[in-house]
C-alpha cells in the first residue's frame, strides 16, 4: 500500500490534535456574586470559625480539630506519578459562601437568580427540567449548599437528601453515627484535611427497604478565586434500599491552580445498593498547563451488609491533576464492588486514577474496568489495588484497564496491585496499551465516514463498556464531554 | 548485613513484599576463608561447558574446570572494571533503595568475575556458587562483570546452592553488556537451604540487535530478593525474561524486574509462573517502562500465580510506564487455585486428586521451566521443582524427558 495517504492521514490528525488543543472550556465563566469569604490561611481559628458559622454541635468541632492536628503531623503524599506544583496551604481561603440578601433562601425563588443563571448555563436541572428528567438536584456554590430540589418528594419516600450543614443540623445523630466511619480523619492528607475544613456537600439517608424514586445529583462549581473547596459527601443505604447517585463538578478558568480536596462515604448495609457517577469536568487549565484545578479526592464505600453493592462510575475530563482512587470495602459476604471509568487527559493534564477493592468477606466479588485516554503533553495512570484478605474465600476480581494514546508526546502508565492471602480466590488482571488502530481507522474512512466522526466511533466504542454503565442522565453529558475533548485527535 | 544503615525497607516501594528480616541476624562482613565442600554432588558438568564454583563467594579451583583459554578471569577488585567501565552502563542506577544490595557488595571490594567475550565468539560458562559458612558468619558476596562483544553469544548458567549451614547470607551483584547483536543466554537457579536469605542484583544493557534471555527459577531459601534492570538502548534489542518460583513453608520469593525500552523496535517478553504452598509468600513486580525514543516497542507481560494453601499469598505488579503511541503493549496477571473444571477432567478420566492437583500444577510451572533449553540443566530443574512441590511419587514417571 502506498504509505503517501497515510502521511496525509497522520498531518491531518495532527492537526486535529492542535484543534483539540485550542479548544476552550466551557464552563469558564465567572460568576459575579457578592460572597462573604474567609482570609487565606489555616489554624485552629479556622477550623473553629467555619464550624461555629455552620452552627455545629460540639462532637462535630472537636471531631473537625481533631483531624487538623493530625493533618499537622502528616506530609503530602508524593508516591504518586504526578508532577505537582507545591501548595500554599497558607494562601488559601478555606471557606467561600454567597452572601445571602437578608436571610437564607427558603426556596429557589428566594436563590440569588445570578447563582441559578450559573446552573442554568451549566445546564444544571434545577427548575422544570428537573422534573422531566426525574433528578433531585443539591447545587453547591463554592463552599456552600445554595440549593436543593424534590426534598418534599423525597421526604415522603422517606429519604433524606439535604446539603451536608442541613444533616448536622436536622439529623445530627445520623450524622456522628457514620462520619468518618469509612473514611477517617487521619486516612490521608487531603482526607484529613477536609475533615478539619469541609465546608458542605450531600447528604443522603435511604431508609431500609426503599429504593429512591428518582435519581440524586449534586453539582459542585468553585467560583470565588484563591479558594479551595472541601466538600464531604455521605451516603447510607439502610438495608434492602437502593439509590443511584450523580455528581457533576465545574469551575472557572484562572491563571491559577485551586484546590479541590473532597471526601465521599457511601455506607451500604444488607442487600442495599449505591450507584455513585461522577462526571467530573473542573477546569483543566489552559493549553500551556497554566491553571486549573487541583482534584485530590477520597472516595470509598464500605459494603457493610451481606449481598450489599456499591458501583463507582466515573468520566473523568477536567482537572490540571486528579489523585483519586474510588475504593470499595467489601465487607459484607457476597458483597459485590464495581468500578467503571474513563479519564481522558489532555494538553498537560496529569491524573493518577483507578480503584481499590478490598475483599474481607466470604464470596465477595469486583469488576474493574478502566480506560485511560491520553493526548497531548498529558500523562494518565492508573492506579488499581485488589485486595484478598484472608477471610475471602471464593471471592473473585476482574480487572481490565486500557489506554489509548493519541500523540506522540503523551503518556499512558498502568500500576497494578493484586495482592491474594486467601488460596480460593481468584483475580484476574489483563490491561493493554495503543494508539487508536489505523485499520480501524481506515475501515471507517474507507466506508466514507470523515476523520472526525470515526474517531469518535472509535473512542466511543473503547469507552463503550463503562459510559453505558452511567445513568441516562449523565450519559448524554458524558458522551458530549468526551467529544469534545477528543474529536479528530488520532495518534 | 544489618549494619550497614543504607538497606531498603518495607517501606520502600519496591521492596513492600521482601521479607528483610532475616539479614539482621546476618553478619555483613565477607567470608575470608571458605570451608572445603567435601562430599558435596555438584550435578555433572554441562556438555561443552567451563566450570567455575565458589565456595562462599571465593573461588574454588578443586571443583572448578575452567578452561586455559577462558573468556572469563577472576581479578581483584581493584583490577577489575576499568576496561569494562566504558562497556557497562553508568546508567543504569547505582542510587536508590533499589540497587542499595549492589552497593554493599561493591563496598566489599570482592574479587570479581570479568567475563569478556571477544567479538564473533561462542562461550558456555557455569557459575556454581556454594553457599557453606551460617549468616552469623559473614556475607557471600559473588560479583559478576560481563561484556558480550560484537555478534558473541555466550551461554551462562549460574547455580546458587548450599551446604552445610542452612541459614547462610548471599549478595551477588552482576553487570552486563551486551554488544551489537550479541546474544546472552542466562539461566539461573537458586536452590539454596530453607534457611537461606539470598539477595541478587543484575543489570543489563542491551546494545543494537542484541538479546538477553534470562530464565530464572528459585526454589530455595528463606528468604529470596531478586532485582533486574535491564536497558534495551540499541535498536531492535531484545529481551526475554522468563520466572519460575516456589514457595514453600515460610519461604518468602521476591521478584523485581525493571525493563526499559530506550531504542525504537525492542521487544520483551515477560513471564512469571509462581507457586505458592503452607504458608508460602511469593511476589513479582514486573515493571515496563517505554521511553518517547522508543518507536514500535513491544512488550508483553504475562504473569500468574497459583495458591494452594490457607496461609500462602501472592502479590503481582505488572507495570506499564509509556511514553509513546508508537507502541504496543499488554500485561495479563492472574492469581487463584488451581481450576476445577480441569481438576474435574482430570478426576473423571481416574486419576487420583493427588496425582492431578500435582499434574496441574505441574503443567501451571512447566509455563516457565519447558522455556529453559538447555535439556540437562532442565532436567535437574524439573527434579527439583517436583521436589518442591512435595510430588515426586505423583509425578513419578512425568517429570524427566530427554
Amino acid at each position: 500500500m502506498n504509505s503517501e495517504p497515510m502521511v496525509q492521514q497522520t498531518a491531518t490528525a495532527e492537526n486535529s490534535i492542535d484543534a483539540l488543543l485550542g479548544k476552550s472550556y466551557r464552563h469558564g465563566f465567572v460568576t459575579d456574586i457578592d460572597s462573604d469569604t474567609l482570609p487565606p490561611g489555616l489554624d485552629e481559628d479556622v477550623v473553629r470559625f467555619i464550624s461555629r458559622k455552620k452552627q455545629e454541635p460540639e462532637f462535630l468541632t472537636e471531631w473537625r480539630l481533631k483531624a487538623y492536628r493530625h493533618w499537622l503531623t502528616m506530609k503530602e503524599p508524593h508516591w504518586a506519578h504526578l508532577r505537582v506544583n507545591p501548595i500554599d496551604y497558607q494562601a488559601i481561603s478555606y471557606f467561600s459562601a454567597p452572601k445571602p440578601k437578608a436571610n437564607a433562601p427558603k426556596s429557589l425563588e428566594e436563590v440569588d437568580p445570578k447563582l441559578l443563571e450559573t446552573y442554568a448555563k451549566l445546564g444544571v436541572p434545577l427548575h422544570e427540567r428537573a422534573r422531566l428528567a426525574g433528578v433531585a438536584v443539591d447545587a453547591v456554590f463554592d463552599s456552600v449548599s445554595v440549593a436543593t430540589t424534590f426534598k418534599e418528594r423525597l421526604a415522603e419516600a422517606g429519604v433524606i437528601f439535604c446539603s451536608f450543614s442541613d444533616a448536622v443540623r436536622n439529623h445530627p445523630a445520623l450524622v456522628e453515627k457514620y462520619l468518618g466511619t469509612v473514611v477517617p480523619q487521619g486516612d490521608n492528607y487531603f482526607a484529613a484535611l477536609n475533615s478539619a475544613v469541609f465546608s458542605d456537600g450531600s447528604f443522603v439517608y435511604v431508609p431500609p427497604g426503599v429504593r429512591c424514586p428518582m435519581e440524586l445529583s449534586t453539582y459542585f462549581r468553585i467560583n470565588a478565586k484563591n479558594t479551595g473547596q472541601f466538600e464531604r459527601t455521605l451516603i447510607i443505604a439502610a438495608p434492602g434500599s437502593h439509590v443511584s447517585y450523580l455528581e457533576g463538578c465545574t469551575a472557572p478558568m484562572r491563571d491559577e491552580n485551586q484546590l479541590h480536596a473532597a471526601v465521599v462515604e457511601l455506607v451500604a448495609e444488607d442487600d442495599a445498593e449505591i450507584k455513585y457517577s461522577t462526571v467530573q469536568n473542573w477546569y483543566p487549565g489552559d493549553e500551556n498547563g497554566v491553571g486549573g484545578i487541583y482534584n485530590f479526592v477520597t472516595k470509598r464505600g464500605e459494603c457493610r451488609g451481606r449481598n450489599s453493592k456499591i458501583a463507582w462510575t466515573q468520566v473523568e475530563t477536567g482537572s490540571a491533576i486528579t489523585w483519586k482512587y474510588p475504593s470499595c470495602v467489601l465487607k459484607g459476604e457476597n458483597s459485590v464492588g464495581e468500578f467503571y471509568s474513563v479519564a481522558t487527559a489532555n494538553n498537560y493534564q496529569q491524573a493518577d486514577t483507578g480503584t481499590k477493592m478490598i475483599h474481607i468477606g466470604a464470596n465477595t466479588r469486583s469488576t474493574i474496568v478502566s480506560k485511560g485516554i491520553s493526548a497531548g503533553h498529558a500523562q494518565n495512570s492508573y492506579r488499581g489495588l485488589v485486595k484478598i484478605l484472608p477471610g475471602a474465600h471464593g471471592a473473585r476480581n476482574f480487572t481490565q484497564c486500557d489506554s489509548l494514546l493519541m500523540g506522540g508526546n503523551c503518556g499512558a502508565h498502568t500500576f497494578p496491585y493484586i495482592e491474594t492471602r486467601n488460596p480460593t480466590a481468584t483475580v484476574e488482571h489483563e490491561a493493554s496499551t495503543s494508539k487508536i488502530s489505523e485499520d480501524q481507522l481506515f475501515y471507517c474512512l474507507q466506508r466514507g465516514i470523515d476523520e472526525e466522526d470515526a474517531v469518535n466511533m472509535i473512542v466511543s466504542g473503547f469507552c463503550k463498556s463503562v459510559l453505558k454503565e452511567l445513568p441516562m442522565e449523565f450519559a448524554v453529558e458524558a458522551q458530549n464531554l468526551l467529544a469534545v475533548s477528543l474529536e479528530g485527535a488520532v495518534g | 548485613m544489618s549494619a550497614v544503615t543504607s538497606l531498603p525497607t518495607n517501606r520502600d516501594e519496591n521492596w513492600r513484599y521482601a521479607n528483610l528480616r532475616p539479614l539482621a541476624k546476618a553478619r555483613p562482613e565477607a567470608i575470608n576463608a571458605s570451608s572445603s565442600p567435601a562430599g558435596f554432588n555438584l550435578p555433572p558438568v554441562l556438555p561443552g561447558y567451563e566450570r567455575w564454583v565458589f565456595v562462599d563467594g571465593q573461588l574454588h579451583p578443586p571443583l572448578s574446570t575452567a578452561a586455559k583459554q577462558s573468556v572469563a578471569t577472576l581479578l581483584n577488585f581493584r583490577d577489575a572494571g576499568e576496561e569494562l567501565a566504558t562497556a557497562l552502563d553508568s546508567d543504569l542506577g547505582s542510587a536508590g533503595a533499589d540497587f542499595a544490595f549492589a552497593r554493599i557488595n561493591l563496598q566489599r571490594e570482592a574479587r570479581v568475575l570479568h567475563i569478556a567475550v571477544p567479538d564473533g565468539a561462542d562461550a558456555r560458562l557455569e557459575l556454581d556458587y556454594i553457599a557453606t559458612a551460617p549468616a552469623t558468619v559473614g556475607t557471600s558476596y559473588p560479583r559478576v562483570q560481563l561484556h558480550a562483544g560484537k555478534g558473541s553469544r555466550l551461554r551462562i548458567v549460574e547455580r546458587h546452592l548450599s551446604m552445610g549451614a542452612t541459614d547462610s547470607a548471599v549478595n551477588a551483584a552482576f553487570d552486563f553488556a551486551l554488544g551489537t547483536d550479541a546474544t546472552v543466554d542466562h539461566c539461573r537457579l537458586q536452590n539454596c537451604a530453607d534457611g537461606a536469605s539470598v539477595f541478587d542484583t543484575l543489570t543489563a544493557h542491551v546494545g543494537e540487535r542484541a538479546t538477553y534471555r534470562l530464565r530464572t527459577v528459585t526454589l530455595g531459601g528463606l528468604s529470596s530478593r531478586s532485582t533486574q534492570f535491564v536497558k534495551l538502548a540499541g535498536r531492535a534489542a531484545r529481551c526475554e525474561f522468563i520466572a519460575a518460583s516456589i514457595a514453600n513453608g515460610i519461604q518468602t520469593h521476591d521478584i523485581f524486574a525493571q525493563i526499559e525500552h530506550v531504542a525504537p523496535g525492542t521487544t520483551t517478553r515477560e513471564l512469571f509462573r509462581g507457586i505458592a504452598t503452607e504458608r508460602g509468600k511469593l511476589a513479582f513486580s514486573g515493571k515496563m517502562i517505554v521511553r518517547d525514543t522508543a518507536h514500535g516497542a513491544d512488550s508483553d507481560q504475562s504473569l500468574k500465580t497459583l495458591l494452594n494453601g490457607i496461609g500462602a499469598e501472592a502479590a503481582a505488579r505488572p507495570q506499564l510506564e509509556i511514553y509513546t503511541d508508537k507502541v504496543r503493549a499488554k500485561h495479563g496477571a492472574t492469581t487463584g487455585k488451581l481450576d476445577d473444571q480441569m481438576l474435574f477432567y482430570l478426576l473423571s478420566r481416574g486419576i487420583d486428586r493427588q496425582q492431578a492437583q500435582a499434574l496441574l500444577q505441574w503443567a501451571f510451572i512447566e509455563d516457565a521451566v519447558s522455556q529453559v533449553e538447555l535439556a540437562p540443566l532442565r532436567q535437574e530443574i524439573e527434579a527439583l521443582v517436583a521436589a518442591q512441590l512435595n510430588e515426586v511419587s505423583a509425578l513419578d514417571g512425568l517429570v524427566v524427558r530427554s
